[in-house]
């Protein structure tokens, strides 16, 4: 039988939720109870009153909408599960190329660093959204730009496609290039924290081992799958984790659109619209993370 | 020649390490541009923000558009201090807070053996996944319920339930500060507090370090959720900036001098706790 702590234990325990309490009342009342309200509202009919949000009990009626009534929904999921696997492969070897090369010592390393990471010190904000918004106004001026700037992808702001324009190419092979150069924008863009944890798993590695590789003659080839790669075991999938957030809850079609209904007061059906796809994120991580355990990090390690 | 000198294999060529820092400076590029157009553009005179096509870079750079703020921000019907004042005292309270908040429950989830405490790491795990907007209206409902619609902690109280904090202040506690350190202090009679205080903080100082350039990006440039700030007085300085941008498109200049401006602080932060930064994040990764 367990024995109940007492005299110390007990003064122990009581400092332990002393210090725990101020993030749990912050977490329970800014993220599990409006979690638990999204619940809610996906779940019934919401308006809004002057008494405030009014809620009406409606059991599955706004998933069967969303799913049975139009195929938008079904798409704009395919849409952003289908960009998660492309992007996620290059985004991983992309930044740890980069993370190879700004490990190694350069003049101008710890500038370098901050270059890669400029986009999370300056991506999320306001600031951002402006510089979006100000290529959209001379978008407008452009009145035939109008299509274009409605992409919102920070190449408008360079403006490549007039560049291209100038070079005198065939419309298709202008177009390509326009497109596979905003893509690598954004997928360069979403590499700062990426980059961060490669540089510093890459610090963590013993530098004994490199040399043992060395006095048994591998390559750097070599070097890399067999000291490198497992090594960054739990790094890379920390990376291929953070990266799947990223790209599924910050950059997705379906979560842009949801919060479009957000603002447009329709709380029922963008909560209904969101927990689907939340729960197949969640499925997507488990069995990637359960695959990659078992078939790599467990033969890594 | 070559056969017999087998570090030969080990030394990148020269071919190889320009075609490396081909790629990083290209990578780079990329990384960059957003920003250089942006300072490009602010020194931009007014002529050339209006041609057509846009050009990416300044021709013949003025100061005007810095010059001008003064005088536009004088027109608007709270003094430009008022939202500075706010700005950094939401930035400094709200940092500050996250920091304590997040490193005392880090604490206790990592040494102590207290109840929930893995239903707790599921919360966080699980709440990494939700986004702000997500939860946006919820906690805008929250917040009106709890009164505190158009008062100043609409900036900070919502940033206090931080969940990447407490895990990367966790994960570095796990991995450097040993039990043994912790159990001395108790031996030699300090009271939980002081060992917070004195011994666990000082030791996982690239830790909060990290925290406070994520928390001070964060709120730095934050514009409140709408509708749940209405007072002039309580706006800060990214609504200053928008209002700028507002005045049509021979504002542009200006507000992207704004934009400049605005961007110093959370520079000068990054370059501050760089290095702390990349400690913290090697611990990241050791654990899951």
């Amino acid at each position: 039988m367990k024995k109940r702590p007492q005299g110390i234990e007990v003064i122990k325990r009581r400092y332990g939720y002393m210090f725990v309490i101020p993030w749990i009342v912050g977490i329970i009342i800014f993220v599990i109870v409006p979690l638990i309200n999204s619940v809610i509202y996906g779940l019934s009919d919401t308006n809004m009153t002057p008494q405030g949000l009014e809620t009406h009990f409606i059991g599955f009626e706004n998933y069967y909408k969303l799913f049975a009534q139009s195929a938008d929904y079904t798409n704009l999921m395919a849409e952003s599960f289908s960009s998660l696997f492309t992007s996620l492969p290059i985004i991983v070897a992309l930044s740890m190329m980069l993370a190879l090369i700004l490990n190694q010592k350069f003049a101008g390393r710890t500038f370098a660093r901050a270059i890669f990471f400029l986009p999370v010190i300056i991506g999320s904000s306001v600031v951002m959204t402006k510089l979006s918004s100000f290529s959209m106004q001379q978008g407008i001026m452009e009145t035939s730009g109008m299509a274009a700037s409605q992409t919102s992808s920070y190449m408008n702001v360079i403006n490549f496609s007039e560049l291209i324009a100038k070079l005198n190419l065939p419309e298709n092979i202008g177009k390509l290039i326009t497109d596979w150069l905003s893509n690598t924008f954004n997928l360069i863009w979403s590499c700062g924290i990426q980059i961060l944890l490669f540089v510093a798993g890459l610090q963590t590695i013993p530098e004994q081992l490199y040399e043992v590789g060395r006095v048994e003659g591998i390559s750097k080839w070599e070097e890399f799958w067999f000291v490198t790669v497992p090594m960054l075991g739990r790094v890379i999938l920390l990376v291929i984790f953070y990266t799947i957030v990223e790209l599924f809850v910050e950059k997705s079609a379906l979560v842009s659109k949801a919060t479009s209904l957000l603002l447009q007061q329709d709380y029922s059906t963008s909560s209904a619209m969101l927990w689907p796809y939340f729960i197949f994120t969640e499925i997507i991580i488990a069995i990637i993370v359960i695959v990659y355990k078992k078939l790599l990090l467990n033969r890594w390690e | 020649m070559a056969k017999g000198y087998q570090y030969k294999k080990y030394t990148r060529s020269k071919f190889g390490s320009v075609v490396y820092f081909m790629f990083l400076l290209l990578a780079g590029a990329f990384s960059v541009l957003p920003l250089v157009y942006c300072i490009a553009t602010s020194f931009k005179p007014l002529d050339e923000l209006l041609v057509y096509p846009p050009r990416f870079f300044v021709r013949r750079p003025t100061l005007t558009n810095f010059i001008e703020i003064p005088a536009l921000l004088g027109k608007m019907t709270v003094p430009v201090t008022r939202y500075f004042l706010n700005s950094v005292f939401i930035t400094v309270v709200s940092t500050l807070l996250q920091i304590v908040f997040a490193s005392m429950a880090a604490y206790v989830l990592s040494k102590s053996k207290i109840k929930f405490k893995t239903v707790f790491f599921l919360i966080i795990q699980f709440s990494l996944l939700y986004n702000a907007t997500t939860l946006a209206i919820p906690q805008y409902l929250i917040l009106t319920n709890l009164h505190l619609i158009d008062t100043i902690w609409v900036y900070i109280l919502p940033t206090l339930a931080s969940t990447t904090g407490v895990f990367l202040i966790k994960q570095y506690i796990d991995a450097s500060i040993p039990d043994t350190l912790l159990e001395a202090a108790r031996i030699d009679g300090a009271p939980p507090f002081r060992i917070y205080l004195n011994i666990v903080m000082p030791n996982i100082k690239p830790a909060w370090m990290t925290i406070l350039l994520f928390a001070f990006q964060g709120v730095w440039s934050v514009s409140p959720t709408a509708g749940t700030i209405y007072s002039e007085e309580l706006k800060t300085l990214p609504y200053v900036m928008t209002s700028v941008a507002a005045g049509g498109l021979a504002r542009q200049g200006s507000a992207m001098a704004c934009t400049v401006l605005l961007l110093i602080p959370p520079v000068i932060v990054y370059f501050v706790t760089q290095s702390n930064v990349m400690q913290t994040m090697s611990s990241a990764g050791i654990k899951e």
